[in-house]
């Protein structure tokens, strides 16, 4: 019998820097990594979560086809999906309620979330459900999430409310996932953990003596930063309990950083290979990827005007035509990417949604939201055109979260889970 | 009707009104018909709205409701008004009861420095300049400005952003062992060998020596060969040369990346003239990071269709062009030796670099050195050094409690490594994570002198108190008037002047869109660096002569440059500097709702909106936050066809009672703009790419593709009556309420100023500020003493 000797992380740990009660999430998680091992054994592969943003939006007269049902006549945007007709389900009519904010692109921030009116004067923002999952199913992997993005802002938020930034280079979130350092790096990088934690202890003890001296509120928004500083250690202390394992080994190359700022669909295609990566390698079972639209000329061939521009087509015939295939190169890309995660078998399980906050980009709508599901194990083929009585897009939430184990009824605004098999 | 309350009493008396009894009998009387859980007229639910005071939504809300009845647009002109002692009592009693629950309220929540002033506050305590301010996540906003306490949060990931941040400041004021040398770099285009190719087929080498660049663009490359920042400072860029076959001086952008200028992190620094006559020099000084380069890059060069030097040949082709000569970077100029950050960490011990196991991986790109430090006695050295460099970064002298703890960090520390400056700079990175230097500490109610030198120094130099602000009894007026007044006339107002107009006018999102190219051909970056510099120095200047607030309204001066000049249709201004210019009759400009940023930032990047561009003025010039739309209203989808304008699109708002409760309000402002397109230039028609009559002008030395269509409509009517046909008599009717635009800016300013937005409570000191300011003529200098001297700004 093997004897797994694993480092189970000890509660006290943690709770050496307590003093106030405040949620950990990762005490709830921290079971005994072999577990999942037996799990792993039994050959049932672990459920993964992966949301894919496109921030300005999907001209849906392109994507949603007239008829519901398996048998649609195909449109443009999923022309490229052919293929993987039954991988995917194309679902139209979803929203999250109440999204008028600040202004028109700060339903971004809601996205995962489904808080109301994002922005505006009183918002507090909620967990998104990468997070709600990573809480419940993170210490299993070296890397409870991923936060990517094509820039610096991610669709993640934390447990309090607080944007999460992405990784934004590939090579640097390559490098983290895969890149063993030399025995000395090693050694250096176990002292600098050891250290980061000693300076989060010293200033975690000055924070709380801070904390007595202040009034309500004040204590409330230091709490944030005892958060913060909780959430670090956590993350310093899974690192301990990482850093000496080697890191798993892929074949790729690591990938080089892409230096054009515009090539929009080159930073595409990078995420989605190191995504196929990090899930063959079970570094993380929960992923969001933000695909920032930009106030400049994409490099796609064809495309003369600037992305932002064109999605405030006005109406016009040119402008729609060339946003067009801006968009179409995101589907092909996305058809790429889907292929790919069906060659390394890992399609089934894990669950894709690909789509934007905007439902009308060109008026700042969020209503019918474009969306497309796939893998997760689901039985795919359709259009499921979602009627306006049921339309709550955190239903969604709900089953898939579900589907990743998260024992929940309830997600953000929901009103109960969307079954897709009975939509 | 009666039976229908009577049933519902019950509930009225359970519900949360109950915390105010006395208003019940008006709102039942004058509110509850439209106004109940029924039918939520407005989506107003008064029979259930909260009272609860910490209830930031529904405090809005109340105020609403006092605002709406004060002014008299509450009930409807169309039902029964109530006698004018009922509205006294309502408002009297429903003020009282709103200023105890916004008092309440209304105290900084503790405020964290924003990205900007931890940058700056980095830098000034530890005498470096790095750039930390990309690396940390964009900070959270209320109100516009984004260093707002309530709104302005903390992740896991930037607690380690932070802890990074200090890490590399620290590093790069303690890894040096000598003041970095002087050095003199100069080259010319063709300093370069692969250069040599381009001249004689694209350039032209001309007898006094000078090369002569027809591009503009990146073919072929204008990169000066060869200049290359070994370190990061200031340093002095020189250019020289002159325009070529050209009737004006020719211009080009400086601009800033890394060497190669293969990465993404290429910055337009500034535009800049040389001469036609004979040769002139542009002299710049400017911070760049180590390992940068410099690209001149010739603007604006027109020839004529059909010809390019490689057909004709560069001698023989007669477009425009600029003429190299020398250029030369001198740099790093150090003004302090060593770094403050080292004279703090380190005191008289020397950094010492250590050579690598492999000392070839010295070269290498990536390689990070090791510096180490030696004492003869390291315990008590950090002892006498870290309470030292404590009480600079917690802008506060501390105590021995404060200390301790980061002593015991330095021990072990030192214990594990027995490395002075790896435990120095262990307990430095840990004393810059701590809350005490991340956050303004402002107890509840007054501030003391302390207290009070940073939230004077983040106002107005945005970052940590110097010196004389932390020995200063700013608690006493005179001392804290001759303080302002100092800062007022300090280099760094400059950073208060953009902060502050990034918030309050929204340039922040100056870039958030790009004008459409087929519409706007004469959009340039020249112009968007320009129009920026206009509006900066026009609150400079009205800072700097104490000019009335009311020339935000309308001014007879603007600050312009050419091309600004140019852009706006008046006569001679030459130059690229910003100048003062007294504006002719007539001139369409004037006060800030006719400059170009402020037109930009409130249109997008193919039309502009009314709607969008009203709540802009609402909001920003009248002090009037207008409500969002009712919910599942759907936006209007703009049509640039040009079949319709907008303000037709619009119609509905005029002609629904639902809409024009808000609406009546919001249009007017952005129809009087509406002679203005998305880049701030006058029209008297709307371009569109699609109907209309043939234009012939050119830009950029091409037709323009775009037509003109419907004419531009800009008249409209104030809510509380003013007819208006454009622009100057919106200004007029708006300068008759002078008070409003100035009470509007003073929220603005304390708000910036405090932390905090402004409530219900602060009203009345609000109102007694604006009184004051009209004694003193409303000059913005005046203002400034006045908001800082202000119960508001002094206490929490």
């Amino acid at each position: 019998m093997n004897i797994v000797s694993k480092r189970h992380i000890d509660r006290r740990t943690f709770l050496r820097g307590a003093g106030t009660a405040l949620s950990l999430p990762f005490l709830e998680a921290m079971v005994p990594a072999f577990a999942t091992r037996a799990q792993a054994a039994i050959a049932q592969p672990p459920q993964r979560f992966l949301a894919m943003c496109a921030t300005l939006g999907f001209h849906t007269p392109f994507l949603f086809p007239k008829e519901t049902g398996s048998d649609y006549t195909l449109t443009p945007y999923l022309e490229p999906l052919k293929a993987l007709k039954n991988d995917f389900s194309v679902i139209s009519g979803l929203q999250h309620e109440e999204q008028n904010g600040a202004n028109g692109h700060t339903s971004e921030m809601t996205w995962l979330t489904s808080a109301k009116h994002p922005g505006l004067a009183g918002f507090k923002n909620t967990i998104s459900i990468d997070q709600l999952i990573a809480e419940h199913i993170g210490s299993q992997t070296r890397f409870p999430s991923l936060i990517l993005g094509t820039g610096s802002e991610s669709m993640s938020w934390s447990a309090s409310g607080v944007p999460l930034p992405a990784e934004p280079s590939p090579s640097n979130a390559f490098r983290q996932l895969f890149v063993d350092g030399t025995k000395a790096e090693v050694e250096a990088q176990v002292r600098g953990l050891s250290r980061g934690r000693s300076i989060l202890d010293t200033i975690m003890g000055q924070a709380k003596k801070l904390r007595s001296e202040l009034g309500k509120r004040d204590q409330e928004k230091l709490d944030e930063y005892f958060g913060a500083v909780r959430d670090l250690e956590g993350r310093l202390v899974q690192n301990e309990a990482w850093v000496q394992k080697p890191k798993p080994k892929v074949a790729a190359q690591p990938p080089t950083d892409i230096q054009t700022r515009t090539d929009a669909i080159g930073k595409m295609n990078l995420m989605q290979d190191l995504i196929v990566l990090a899930l063959q390698t079970d570094s993380t079972r929960t992923i969001t990827l933000r695909l920032n639209g930009m106030n400049a000329v994409p490099e796609i061939e064809g495309v003369k005007n600037d992305w932002h521009n064109l999605s405030h087509h006005g109406q016009d015939e040119a402008k729609i035509e060339e946003l067009k295939v801006i968009e179409m190169a995101e589907f092909s890309a996305f058809a790429g990417f889907l292929t790919k995660l069906k060659a390394a078998s890992l399609l089934d399980s894990t669950s894709v949604i690909f789509g934007s906050n905007l439902g009308n980009a060109s008026a700042h709508q969020t209503a019918n939201l474009p969306l497309i599901l796939a893998g997760g194990g689901f039985k795919h083929g359709r259009h499921i055109a979602i009627d306006k009585d049921k339309h709550v897009f955190s239903n969604l939430f709900v089953s898939l979260a579900q589907r990743m184990g998260v024992q929940t009824e309830k997600f953000g605004f929901s009103t109960g889970a969307l079954d897709i098999h009975q939509a | 009707m009666k039976c229908r309350l009577l049933a519902a009493w019950p509930l009225f008396i359970l519900s949360v009104h109950g915390a105010l009894p006395a208003i019940q009998p008006f709102l039942d009387q004058h509110c509850m018909d439209c106004h109940d859980g029924d039918i939520k007229k407005g989506d107003l639910d008064l029979a259930s709205l909260s009272t609860d005071g910490s209830n930031a939504a529904a405090l809005k809300k109340w105020v609403r409701v006092f605002d709406r009845v004060a002014s008299g647009e509450m009930p409807p002109a169309k039902k029964k008004q109530p006698a004018p002692e009922a509205i006294q009592d309502f408002t009297a009693t429903l003020s009282s009861d709103l200023i105890i629950k916004s008092k309440a309220q209304a105290s900084t929540v503790l405020r964290r420095l924003n990205r900007h002033e931890y940058q700056n506050t980095l830098n000034d305590l530890l005498g470096v300049n790095v750039n930390v301010i990309d690396s940390l996540p964009e900070d959270g906003r209320a109100k516009g400005f984004d260093n707002i306490g309530e709104a302005l949060s903390i992740s896991g990931i930037q607690m380690q952003r932070y802890m990074e941040a200090a890490e590399l400041a620290i590093n790069t004021a303690l890894h040096q062992e000598v003041r970095p040398e002087l050095i003199k770099q100069s080259a010319t285009l063709d300093s370069d060998r692969n250069r040599k190719d381009t001249i004689g087929k694209q350039w032209l080498r001309r007898p006094d020596g000078s090369i002569v660049v027809f591009n503009q663009g990146g073919f072929p490359s204008t990169v000066i060969p060869n200049l290359r920042t070994k370190q990061a400072g200031r340093y002095k860029l020189r250019v020289t040369g002159y325009g070529y076959q050209i009737q004006e001086p020719v211009l080009f952008a400086l601009i800033t990346g890394s060497f190669n200028f293969r990465n993404a992190d290429n910055v337009t620094h500034s535009f800049h003239e040389l001469p036609i006559d004979k040769p002139g020099t542009v002299e710049v000084t400017l911070n760049l990071d180590a390992n940068k380069g410099i690209w001149i890059s010739p603007q604006g060069l027109n020839g004529p269709d059909g010809h390019s030097p490689i057909k004709d040949g560069p001698d023989k082709y007669p477009g425009e062009g600029m003429a190299f000569q020398e250029v030369t970077l001198e740099g790093p100029m150090m003004t302090d030796w060593p770094p403050r950050g080292q004279k703090l960490l380190l005191g008289e011990a020397k950094p010492r670099e250590l050579t690598p196991e492999k000392p070839w991986m010295k070269g290498k790109t990536g390689y990070k050195p090791i510096f180490t430090a030696e004492t003869s006695d390291p315990f008590n050295e950090a002892r006498k050094l870290l309470p030292t460099f404590m009480t600079a970064a917690y802008r506060r002298p501390v105590t021995a409690l404060d200390v301790e703890p980061y002593l015991k960090l330095f021990d072990a520390e030192y214990g594990a490594s027995k490395d002075f400056l790896n435990a120095m700079r262990t307990a430095a990175v840990a004393v810059l994570c701590s809350p005490d230097f991340l956050f303004l500490k402002e107890p509840s109610g007054k501030l003391n002198d302390l207290q009070l030198a940073s939230r004077l120094s983040y106002f107005l130099t945005r970052s940590s108190p110097d010196e004389k602000l932390l020995t200063a009894k700013l608690t006493q007026p005179g001392t804290l008037q001759t303080q302002t007044e100092r800062l007022l006339e300090s280099q760094t107002l400059e950073r208060f002047v953009v902060d502050f107009t990034n918030g309050w006018l929204n340039l922040r999102e100056i870039d958030f869109t790009t004008p459409d190219k087929q519409l706007y051909p004469e959009y340039d970056e020249w112009l968007l660096d320009s129009m920026l510099r206009e509006t900066r120095s026009f609150i400079s200047e009205l800072i700097h002569k104490n000019l009335s607030v009311t020339n935000i309204i309308h001014s007879d001066f603007a600050m312009l440059n050419k091309r600004l000049a140019e852009h706006y249709g008046i006569a001679g201004v030459s130059g690229v500097e910003i100048q003062k210019v007294m504006l002719p009759t007539n001139s369409h400009r004037g006060g800030v709702l006719t400059q170009a940023s402020v037109l930009k930032v409130s249109a997008n990047g193919t039309n502009t909106s009314p709607v969008v561009r009203g709540v802009f003025v609402m909001d920003r010039i009248l002090g009037v936050e207008p409500p969002p739309p009712p919910p599942g209203i759907p936006g209007v989808e703009p049509d640039i066809r040009g079949a319709t304008t907008l303000r037709e699109l619009l119609d509905k708002h005029r002609s629904s009672e639902t809409c024009n409760g808000c609406h009546r309000m919001i249009d007017p402002p952005g129809f009087a703009m509406e002679n203005y397109d998305v880049i701030g230039g006058w029209r008297e028609r709307f371009r569109s790419i699609g109907e209309g009559e043939f234009v012939k002008t050119t830009a950029e030395g091409r037709k323009v593709r775009y037509r003109l269509s419907q004419p531009v409509d800009a008249a409209g009517e104030l809510n509380h009556g003013g007819a208006f046909t454009g622009m100057a008599d919106f200004q007029k009717l708006l300068l008759s309420d002078q008070d409003r635009v100035v009470r509007c800016l003073i929220e603005k300013l304390l708000t910036f100023a405090s932390g905090r937005p402004m409530g219900f409570s602060d009203r009345s000191e609000i109102d007694k500020l604006v009184t004051q300011s009209k004694a003193k003529g409303h000059g913005l200098r005046d203002l400034i003493h006045a908001v800082v001297q202000s119960d508001i700004f002094m206490r929490k």
